[in-house]
């Protein structure tokens, strides 16, 4: 995939799981200091979850992460981004949407759980389109759902973050990635 | 621009989605200056797909009034895990 697209454009070219670029956007551009180690959740990715561990990208052993179906883009419209369609509800004050809010932002707090308890993160960041439109309804409920899961979790030693870089988290990060390529020889981000 | 000013480095980052396709061109302080959006069409093949990310890449960069030579790398990021040495998405959520 990448030789034929070097081949296409005549520049390098360098693949990535697009959740780990959130995370190096994140972790680049927003953290300071450093953690030794930061999940990426994305609400609205397939892949969940970017991770870092020592300034690397690492493996995700977190085992199959179940996002939130209602938040998912829908392939043949995506233009309608779910989250969208929710704020505008939410905002409006419909009741239904407001009581199936609470259900998903319950689904989404056991899915960060699932990842703390799975890769014990210095910080978890929650990252993308979904977070920067529901940002006020789902937070909330994954912090509630956070204090309410067992000490044996390790929820509470996570420090929870919110990030400001919105849709396009992944796509900085690929600028990110693309800065050190150029800079190093080699992206230095795998291990 | 002077010919005598060398061309500023900038660098084009792709988000490439069973929904989505975008593409952002950035300056060296990751400011993202300008981006083309696509249809991905997963429906049509890898082949396909490619000729379109490499449209999308083409159509951001012109639309920042930039000369493709001012970009030194791109990255891609894709839906699913991937070998990054050997350049290879595994599995890409959404793709079949």
């Amino acid at each position: 995939m990448r030789r034929e697209l070097e081949q296409r454009l005549g520049v390098p070219v360098t693949l990535e799981n697009d959740c780990n670029l959130a995370a190096l956007a994140i972790y680049t551009l927003e953290l300071d200091p450093k953690p030794r180690s930061l999940a990426a959740v994305c609400l609205d990715r397939c892949s969940a979850v970017g991770w870092i561990v020592q300034g690397r990208f690492a493996p995700v052993t977190a085992g199959e992460l179940k996002v939130p179906a209602a938040l998912q883009p829908d392939p043949k419209n995506p233009a309608r981004h779910p989250a969208k369609q929710w704020r505008k509800a939410l905002q409006a004050g419909d009741a239904g949407a407001k009581e199936a809010m609470l259900g998903i932002a319950v689904e989404a707090g056991a899915l960060v759980t699932q990842i703390i308890d799975r890769l014990h993160p210095d910080v978890l960041a929650l990252s993308g389109a979904t977070v920067a439109e529901l940002k006020d309804w789902l937070v909330p409920g994954i912090r509630q759902h956070l204090a309410g899961s067992g000490p044996e979790c390790g929820a509470h030693a996570a420090s929870l973050f919110v990030s400001n870089l919105g849709k396009d988290a992944a796509l900085v990060g690929g600028a990110v990635l693309a800065a050190a390529t150029v800079r190093q020889g080699s992206s230095g981000w795998r291990p | 621009m002077n010919a005598d000013t060398p061309t500023p480095i900038h660098y084009v980052s792709v988000d490439l989605g069973s929904a989505r396709l975008v593409a952002g061109v950035f300056d060296p302080s990751f400011r993202l200056l300008g981006q083309a959006e696509l249809s991905p069409k997963p429906e049509r093949g890898q082949a396909q797909a490619l000729d379109r990310v490499a449209r999308c890449v083409r159509d951001a960069v012109d639309e920042c009034d930039l000369d493709f030579g001012a970009v030194h790398a791109v990255v891609m990021g894709v839906p699913g895990p991937v070998d990054a040495n050997r350049g290879l998405a595994l599995r890409m959520a959404g793709w079949g």
